[in-house]
């Protein structure tokens, strides 16, 4: 507890908009990359609404479901789907590369014995069974 | 009138004004505390302390052995119902601040590890790793945050103490973020406030250390004890004067000479780099005077070795050391020795308290380096001074808080006035006068003249030369100017404030050294080398005149053990 | 002895009484090489204009004065060395995110209150006596917490927050990171009296997981790992009550 009733006046510096692309004059990449893995939940999100209205659409019919199918091939909408997929990677893997965290250079969750995992062991860990996950969602789409 | 007041008031918030509060809160229900501190108190130079705290923890230590040490260290000037008290009451400190959340270092079966140090005969230091002093200060600090007895006045600076009937009854403060300045009314003020090493030009010390409350205690009228006993660590940095810890001997570091040799078989054969600090201080200056040193950019150095420590021992043990050395000089212990040579690190003497921490004015104690309860004498041994704050910090915040109790509080329109007239009084020397005197040339001579005459070794005609150099310093400082007319935030006027302090502590300082003609622990005079029990078995106290300080003397409290001549 | 040099170092002065916004000022200053930007701040304070305020101390990088940003970047300015600047100018900053009370010292209240909201004391149900002597704590279980015990205050990381900076309600990096240094000390069982501040929508949860503020950290405490750990054990917590209501002890 401070015990003063004096404060003095002081200023505030307004944080610009553009905050995440240039920080006081200067480029700050982490603020950029932080930015554009927030931005990929947009594209998610969109590519989302797009593949409910698909199996919407297969409800309706084989014709409804081939005519968009076709739409689809339309160079912008392939734009879209690359772009949605780089983003959907990118958040994967700095989402999977969040899991290094959890083992602090002392502490971590998760342990064998007394010994903590090394941080490199559990993301490789993720990124494989993310590898494994996808192959198996593939494997299934196309042969089913 | 309403003025903030407190039943237990501390200046200082580092180790021994924390410790202080909490004991104060403790005391009795209700006590109601303030701590003023000039710096957020987790900025406080506890924070730099790195070797470790002592305190009989082991089987094959003792408190009789801790006590002998600690008074053979001390040269036979510490009082030895004072140390017999320190080395009994530690261990629960130590375990308290253990409770409070300190991360000690650990053996494997759990027990706090405890380590050698300078001067201990066995190994009795505790340390978090060698960050001890800035676990310790957080761990107090984040453990006074839960008590809401106590009050913070962050950033607000101590002008002066107020006296009313020969009792001090609260202080005046400038809260440095507003500019204005205020009457703090209080049963019992406790000085915590360090040491003063920034009277001197090369130490380990921070910025804030500047004698302020050694001075404040002094200008009413409080006798400084044993002042001319200042302590040379003898490893720092070159140039920055960072320390590299006592530990990294401890541990196993050598000092080598620039023959490559261990010089200190010459000086203490029977310790070596854990002999004393007073002592190893000494011996480089020899090696300097017979050419043994390296010279560099910052001066004459000698090296200290723990490249065969290891990297694993360095980085667990002496981590901040190899940060430090990276950061400051590019240097990597691992791989290369440090380059390190004597600095100003620890003023023995301070505001004259008994055991309890009481001064001879009454309402005003003091603890920790700010203090000389007459625990370290003529030098300090390593890890003694941290448990000195825990020990002595608790002991004065419970005697402050009896007092307390049976106490009333002065009349605040009268405190009032005198904050008034200290705003006015301030106003007219800072901001009034055009004087063209700059703080920081007055502060440099100072510094040059305590090194000149108040170094590791001292004579009769530099110490002369020092006072009287002293003594026109001070009349300068009436014609100071500063450049820094505003109120808020002004560092400036803080900082002449604090010059004032220090040419105060520096005056005592010297005129003490000049009249102890012996050699005692870290008192090292060349023209009267011999230790002179007969003549100087005492300790100094220095009072405020007019003129120069008037020093008397007060006999040294022997319980135990007889003085001896002092050798490892 | 090396050869002085001369660099120019820009610093923002805000002088309240004067003056309803910032402005900037700029120095020459001859340095040595081994300076570092806070000795050149001393050299202008000391020798040039004394009218400029700023924090330090220690001077060794553990007090936790000295934090401001230096050309962009929040730095302690006693471990900035100005040759890694030179011949380029330097530029000095208060910390960004807080409200300047005059030239290069910030208002540090916010911070002051979040510090002591995570409660970063030792709590028990039940005291031991110190008598009793110490709590036993094994090396392992020391390192469980040890890295989140070394922040010095310093405030670097609620200056490179862009969340602390958008949010100012947001508990903030540090002093989540030392309500969880206490919750892994193994002598602490206040876990659960932090939770309604660290586990809040103001704590944990605020955080989107920048990570800058374990970039600048001067300590090494990674304040971003004890937030991603925190969200971890809580969330884990949460299911585990759910799915056994019964068997939520602790």
């Amino acid at each position: 507890m401070m015990l003063d009733s004096e404060t003095t006046k002081t200023y505030t510096r307004p944080i610009s908009k553009a905050w995440w692309l240039r920080d006081r004059g200067h480029f700050n990449r982490r603020y950029f990359m932080f930015l554009l893995r927030e931005l990929t939940s947009v594209f998610v999100a969109l590519y989302v609404v797009l593949f409910i209205y698909e199996i919407f659409l297969l409800t309706k019919g084989p014709d409804a479901h081939t005519a968009f199918r076709e739409s689809m091939s339309a160079g912008p909408w392939i734009a879209f789907h690359i772009i949605a997929l780089l983003f959907a990677l990118y958040h994967s893997y700095t989402w999977l590369g969040l899991t290094t965290k959890m083992q602090a250079a002392g502490r971590g969750l998760v342990k064998i014995g007394t010994k903590t995992l090394p941080p490199i062991l559990i993301a490789l860990g993720s990124y494989g069974a993310w590898i494994v996950a996808t192959c198996v969602i593939a494997y299934l789409f196309l042969t089913l | 009138m309403n003025i903030p007041k407190h039943d237990v008031l501390l200046i200082g918030g580092g180790g021994a004004g924390l410790r202080a509060a909490i004991a104060a809160s403790e005391t009795y229900r209700g006590a109601d505390i303030g701590v003023v501190s000039k710096v957020y108190p987790m900025r406080s130079h506890t924070v730099s302390a790195e070797g470790g705290t002592a305190a009989v923890m082991r089987e094959d230590d003792n408190l009789d052995l801790h006590a002998y040490d600690t008074i053979k260290g001390s040269d036979f000037l510490g009082d030895q119902d004072v140390v017999e008290a320190f080395v009994k009451e530690a261990i629960d400190e130590v375990i308290q601040l253990e409770h409070w959340g300190c991360p000690w270092s650990r053996d494997e079966d759990g027990r706090v590890s405890v380590r050698a140090f300078g001067g201990m005969s066995v190994k009795r230091t505790l340390y978090a790793a060698d960050k001890t002093g800035f676990h310790m200060l957080h761990a107090l600090f984040q453990t006074s945050l839960k008590y809401d007895a106590i009050t913070r006045y962050d950033e607000w600076f101590v002008t002066s103490l107020l006296v009313e009937d020969g009792r001090v009854c609260g202080v005046t403060a400038l809260n440095i973020r507003s500019g204005n300045i205020h009457a703090i009314g209080a049963k019992s003020v406790i000085i915590c406030t360090g040491g003063a090493g920034k009277i001197f030009p090369f130490t380990t010390n921070a910025a804030i250390k500047n004698g302020d409350g050694m001075a404040l205690a002094y200008r009413i009228g409080c006798p400084l004890k044993d002042l001319e006993f200042v302590q040379y660590h003898p490893t720092g940095l070159p140039g920055t004067g960072i320390l590299m810890t006592e530990a990294s001997r401890g541990e196993g570091g050598h000092l080598v000479n620039s023959k490559g040799e261990r010089y200190l078989s010459e000086y203490v054969p029977g310790k070596m780099e854990l002999g004393p600090r007073d002592i190893l201080s000494r011996s480089f200056i020899h090696e300097q005077h017979q050419g043994n040193v390296f010279e560099g950019p910052d001066g004459s150095y000698v090296h200290l070795d723990l490249r065969h420590l290891g990297e694993k021992v360095i980085d667990e043990k002496l981590p901040f050391v190899r940060e430090l050395t990276r950061n400051y000089v590019g240097i990597d212990p691992v791989h290369e020795p440090i380059p390190v040579r004597p600095v100003v690190h620890y003023c023995m003497g301070g505001v004259h308290t008994d055991i309890n921490g009481a001064t001879p004015i009454s309402g005003l104690y003091a603890a920790g380096e700010a203090a000389c309860v007459s625990l370290n004498g003529a030098n300090r041994l390593g890890s003694n001074s941290l448990t000195e704050c825990l020990v002595f910090g608790a002991r004065a915040g419970q005697v402050a808080a009896q007092h307390a109790a049976d106490t009333d509080f002065a009349d605040s329109a009268s405190m009032a006035k005198m904050a008034q007239d200290e705003q006015k009084r301030i106003e007219t020397q800072f901001f009034g006068n055009n004087g063209k005197e700059r703080v920081a040339n007055i502060r440099d001579d100072l510094r040059k003249t305590m090194e000149e005459g108040a170094g590791i070794f001292r004579t009769e005609d530099a110490l002369k030369a020092t006072c009287d150099t002293i003594r026109t310093l001070k009349e300068r400082y009436e014609n100071i100017g500063i450049d820094d007319h505003s109120r808020v935030f002004n560092t400036d006027l803080v900082n002449a404030l604090e010059l004032g302090y220090m040419l105060d502590v520096a005056e005592g300082l010297a005129h003490s050294a000049l009249l102890r003609r012996e050699s005692r622990g870290s008192h090292a005079r060349s023209d009267y080398e011999e230790r002179d029990d007969e003549n100087f078995l005492k300790h100094s106290l220095a009072y405020q005149t007019d003129g120069d300080p008037r020093i008397e003397y007060l006999p040294v409290t022997l319980t135990r053990w007889e003085p001896e001549e002092r050798t490892y | 002895m090396s050869d002085l040099r001369t660099i120019k170092i820009t610093v923002l002065r805000y002088r309240p009484e004067e003056e309803d916004a910032p402005t900037e000022q700029t120095y020459e200053v001859e340095f040595r090489d081994d300076w570092v930007v806070l000795d050149a701040l001393n050299h202008i304070k000391d020798h040039i204009d004394g009218t400029l305020s700023f924090r330090w101390s220690c001077r060794m990088g553990v007090c936790g004065s000295c934090g401001m940003m230096v050309n962009g970047e929040p730095k302690l300015t006693c471990a900035a060395m100005l040759r890694d600047y030179y011949p380029n100018e330097v530029r000095v900053e208060p910390l960004v995110n807080f409200p300047i009370v005059r030239d290069l010292v910030i208002d540090m209240t916010d911070f002051m209150d979040k510090l002591k909201a995570v409660k970063p004391w030792i709590i028990r149900e039940e005291e031991k006596p110190v008598s009793e002597g110490e709590y036993l704590q094994t090396p392992d279980q020391l390192k469980d917490y040890k890295q989140f015990s070394q922040c010095i205050n310093c405030m670097l990381c609620y200056a490179a927050c862009p969340v602390y900076g958008l949010e100012h309600d947001f508990v903030g990096p540090a002093a989540i990171a030392l309500g969880h240094r206490y919750n892994l000390d193994s002598r602490d069982e206040g876990n659960q009296q932090r939770q309604h501040v660290i586990a809040s929508k103001e704590g944990i949860w605020e955080c989107t997981y920048v990570g800058e503020c374990s970039v600048v950290c001067p300590k090494h405490v990674d304040p971003a790992e004890a937030i991603q750990q925190t969200k971890v054990a809580t969330t884990t917590n949460r299911f585990k009550s759910l799915v056994m209501p019964w068997g939520n002890k602790k």
